[in-house]
């Protein structure tokens, strides 16, 4: 209810001036055909009735709604409390501080202030509405009742005794009531009068009029309003039907007006004289009427359309202008994104949402002439004047500075301007020197971001019979917005395939990585004697990536190369599917590896780009690479070239499970693709076949020892030569070894190579953990474990010392 | 005592004058064919002549109290002052309403219309 009658207050002020605006027509214009008044009437009726109007530059109206219920303080829009746009500075400084404080409230107030006063003025409103209302609706009644006693003088003219002054009644069959006591000339005259009124229809404007004014009741300027067309209706209507008359008759119509005039007793029960026009002023116009020359006319049409384009049109669209302050900028000037085209000379700017006293100006971006354009002071609620070149394109800039962390956002109101966002290369050189990271445009401009370019070149030269291309704008936009928060401090490119099966988006986070949406940072408390810690730590966002991943069909990767993908995915790649390499790519394999393959995670493998030769060797022969791991020998890593056919026969063969020991692993890598046979996972035969025959890999267990040891040397790192086992010794080591029990876990690391040769020739390697824990490696493969006792035997058999810091010791030396 | 008649109301007496003695729904009958009137309406102007003195109501039969030219003998025919009281609602369109004119604003615009030339 506020609401409806805050509008219809702004409706009435806007009319207002129309209203004032046609008096002073009036008044100037008063020897024009009073129907023109009428016209100008009827556009007040249309500005009162019709809610919206077209804007337009010529409008003169001060503006399109004078009182708002917001108003802007320090920048910042605070909702209920009134404000007054009157487009008169003076006005608004000195009103709008006091309605302020007026109708100021608290946060915790649920309603406020305005809200009540509006409420309460919303009724009062109705009520006043309603007494008009059914005020009219008696005098219809009681009209109507006193009109049965009538008697048909004539086709819809009916005598009546009890009227005293001729009228209409009724809009649709409108029908003309006379006194009963007029004579034949008298009656001719009138009637002429009355069906001048209907053939003006104003047996219908003045009922719309009166419903208009129920409404617009608070109105002071439509009351007088509707008091003048009734005036002016009359007289129109006189000169209606004296248009055509001569001096006497004219005479004559004057003396019928007075005698009706003088025959009636006053009666005043009607609170409001409406439309009363006093009979000397009639009987002057109709005695003083002249037929209007032609060019008058003209004038008057043209006098109405130039109060129509001024007052029935609403003042241009204020535009809210953005410019976005980047986080941490400190650069004097920043400047908006959309350019202006000012469709006049003279540019009014007023600050909007966020800022204060500022400083703005206006950067040239297409212009004509040379001009120079200087910074100008800006305070919220004065409107600033500045002189343009009028259709040439500007940004707007303001003087702020954002020490913070974040985008700042603020806004400058311009009116009757174009709008336009710039094109990308306008944008580089107006952001003053920004190198400290990306910002927010930078998502929708990957061309500032050169790995990106790189990642994007690699990631589709890994798929070479598919054709790319950008990423429609839409499918785009869908993303963005979806994952908005997600994505929100990468670049991204997007890219999509032509038969729209495969896309991909890559992205790069342009922050601190710690701020990524798929990073957790996670801490972890821990005390020692020295103090208490807090070990901070990434974590990566599963339930976001899982977010992405299941939603979308998308896959995300790490930090420094995030992809989303909407194609199918698969263990192995076929070329639907674009799988990317870390930007990094200079990391080992094995860290990639072990980085990307987590069966658990569920997440899906991530192909060794390398292999596939993104950015680096290109092998597309299919290979088994083969390693171990073990401190003394590093990471063994063979690469052993191998047919397709030989691949395949891998690939097919049953897995064996052998028993595991750390530190052998292989990968057959065919034609791009890799499967791995990791420790815990079953190896197959012909792939120990290969690392024995081709990389001397040896796979044994303690009762491969058939034949007594003839031989036994130990070589190690920290063992200046080669240590050989005594003779008498041999049985007991034997023994040893054939003692070992299976474990199944390898090699520890510090790794002796212990080779045994055997009487039959039979060669075997033994890797020994040289600290305390005993280990031992039968071959490539197995992993054993000594007793503490035969543990420390061994090492005296070979003169070592048999604890391990000792030999530690020694190993130092 | 002088009675005043309306045009209309003289001619509705008429009307009886000349049937009389008439039933009142005889009456009704002939003013919704004559004035188009209501069956309401006719009886409202017939309780109106009848508390004028002019005619009387007996179990529905209307009859003359007084004779018609007993009555115009001592009517004089004149304006009707009004039997509505109250002036017409703004949005009704009429002649004129609601002048006051004293005798003096009504000879001064005589004078204007007498003294009006030909143009």
């Amino acid at each position: 209810m506020g609401e409806v009658f805050l509008k219809l207050l702004n409706m009435s002020i806007t009319a207002g001036w129309l209203i004032l605006a046609v008096l002073c027509v009036r008044f100037i214009f008063r020897r024009m055909p009073k129907w023109v008044n009428c016209v100008l009437w009827g556009m007040v009726a249309l500005r009162l009735l019709i809610p919206f109007s077209i804007e337009s530059p010529f409008s003169l109206q001060p503006s399109a709604e004078p009182i708002k219920a917001e108003t802007i303080v320090q920048g910042q829009v605070v909702p209920y409390i009134p404000s007054i746009d009157s487009g008169m500075g003076v006005i608004e400084e000195t009103l709008n501080p006091i309605l302020a404080e007026t109708f100021a409230y608290e946060e915790s107030e649920s309603v406020a202030p305005l809200q009540i006063f509006t409420e309460v003025a919303g009724y009062v409103w109705l009520i006043g509405v309603s007494v008009l209302f059914l005020f009219a609706m008696c005098s219809m009644v009681r009209l109507r009742l006193m009109v049965r006693e009538s008697l048909q003088y004539e086709q819809d003219v009916y005598l009546c005794d009890a009227v005293q002054s001729p009228f209409i009644l009724g809009i649709i069959r409108p029908g003309i009531y006379l006194p009963s006591g007029l004579n034949k000339e008298e009656a001719d005259y009138i009637l002429a009068h009355e069906r001048a009124h209907l053939r003006r229809g104003d047996h219908l404007w003045k009922p719309v009029g009166y419903l208009i004014l129920c409404i617009y009741w608070f109105n002071p300027l439509c009351v007088l309003a509707y008091i003048m067309l009734c005036k002016d209706i009359e007289l129109a209507c006189d000169e209606k039907v004296i248009r055509n008359m001569n001096t006497g008759d004219k005479k004559e119509y004057s003396r019928v007006l007075l005698a009706c005039a003088t025959q009636r007793r006053l009666v005043m029960t009607c609170p409001l004289a409406f439309g009363e026009v006093s009979v000397k002023e009639r009987v002057k116009t109709v005695l003083n009427y002249k037929k209007p020359a032609f060019w008058i006319t003209i004038i008057a049409i043209a006098v109405c359309v130039a109060v129509s384009i001024g007052f029935l049109t609403n003042p241009s669209r204020e535009y809210e202008i953005r410019i976005t302050i980047p986080a941490g900028s400190m650069e004097r000037i920043c400047y908006s994104d959309e350019e202006i085209s000012p469709g006049s000379n003279r540019l009014t700017v007023t600050s909007g949402d966020g800022l204060g006293d500022t400083e703005v100006v206006l950067l040239p971006v297409e212009v004509y002439e040379e001009n120079a354009y200087e910074t100008t002071y800006m305070t919220p609620g004065m409107p600033v004047k500045l002189d343009v070149e009028k259709g040439a394109w500007f940004k707007i800039g303001v003087n702020m500075q954002n020490p913070t962390t974040e985008d700042i956002d603020v806004y400058v109101n311009v009116r009757n301007v174009e709008v336009r966002i710039s094109d990308n290369d306008n944008r580089a050189s107006h952001v003053d020197g920004d190198e400290s990271g990306m910002q927010k445009q930078d998502l929708l401009r990957p061309e500032a971001n050169p790995m990106l370019q790189d990642l994007a070149y690699y990631l589709e030269l890994s798929a070479p019979d598919i054709e790319f291309r950008d990423m429609d704008e839409v499918a785009k936009e869908k993303i963005l917005t979806e994952y908005g928060a997600l994505l929100e401090g990468y670049s991204l490119i997007a890219r999509e395939s032509c038969d729209g099966k495969s896309a991909y988006i890559a992205g790069c986070y342009n922050g601190d990585v710690t701020q990524s949406p798929l990073y957790e940072m996670k801490s972890v408390y821990y005390t020692d004697d020295k103090g208490d810690y807090q070990i901070l730590y990434l974590q990566e966002n599963y339930a976001a990536m899982d977010r992405i991943r299941d939603e979308q069909g998308v896959m995300a990767i790490t930090d420094e190369g995030y992809v989303i993908q909407n194609s199918e995915l698969n263990w192995w790649t076929d070329k639907g599917t674009i799988l990317i390499q870390p930007v990094d790519t200079e990391r080992a394999l094995w860290d990639t590896f072990a980085f990307y393959y987590n069966p658990g995670r569920g997440r899906v493998y991530i192909e060794d780009a390398l292999s596939r030769g993104i950015g680096m060797n290109n092998i597309p022969e299919p290979y088994l690479s083969v390693y171990m791991i073990s401190d003394k020998y590093g990471e063994i890593t063979e690469k052993i070239p191998l047919s397709e056919e030989r691949a395949a026969e891998i690939m097919e063969e049953d897995k064996i499970a052998l028993p595991t020991g750390e530190g052998f692993a292989a990968a057959l890598h065919i034609g791009g693709e890799s499967v791995f046979y990791p420790e815990g996972k079953g190896v197959p035969q012909s792939i120990i076949e290969l690392a024995v025959e081709k990389c001397g890999y040896q796979f044994a267990v303690p009762a491969d020892i058939a034949a007594p040891i003839k031989e036994a040397r130990l070589e190690c790192s920290w063992l200046e030569e080669t240590r050989y086992l005594e003779p008498e010794y041999m049985k007991r080591l034997e023994q040893i070894l054939k003692g070992a029990k299976y474990t199944g876990v390898g090699n520890c690391g510090y790794g002796a190579k212990l080779t045994v040769t055997l009487e039959d020739g039979q060669e075997l390697v033994v890797f020994k953990g040289t600290d305390d824990c005993g280990s031992l490696v039968f071959g490539s493969y197995g992993g054993y474990q000594l007793s503490d006792k035969a543990d420390g035997e061994f090492w005296e058999m070979f003169g070592l010392a048999p604890g391990a810091e000792e030999r530690f010791q020694l190993r130092t030396n | 005592m002088e009675i005043q008649l309306g045009v209309i109301e003289a001619r509705y007496a008429d009307m009886i004058w000349e049937h009389e003695p008439v039933t009142s729904s005889e009456l009704v009958k002939m003013t919704a064919v004559e004035f188009n009137w209501k069956r309401t309406t006719a009886h409202n102007v017939l309780r109106r002549l009848i508390d004028k003195g002019l005619f009387c109501n007996e179990n529905g039969l209307v009859r003359a109290v007084i004779s018609r030219e007993e009555f115009y003998a001592k009517q004089s025919r004149q304006y009707v002052e009004d039997a509505f009281a109250g002036s017409l609602p703004a949005f009704i369109a009429a002649f004129t309403q609601n002048s006051k004119l004293t005798p003096a604003e009504a000879a001064e615009i005589r004078r204007m219309i007498d003294r009006a030339e030909e143009k």
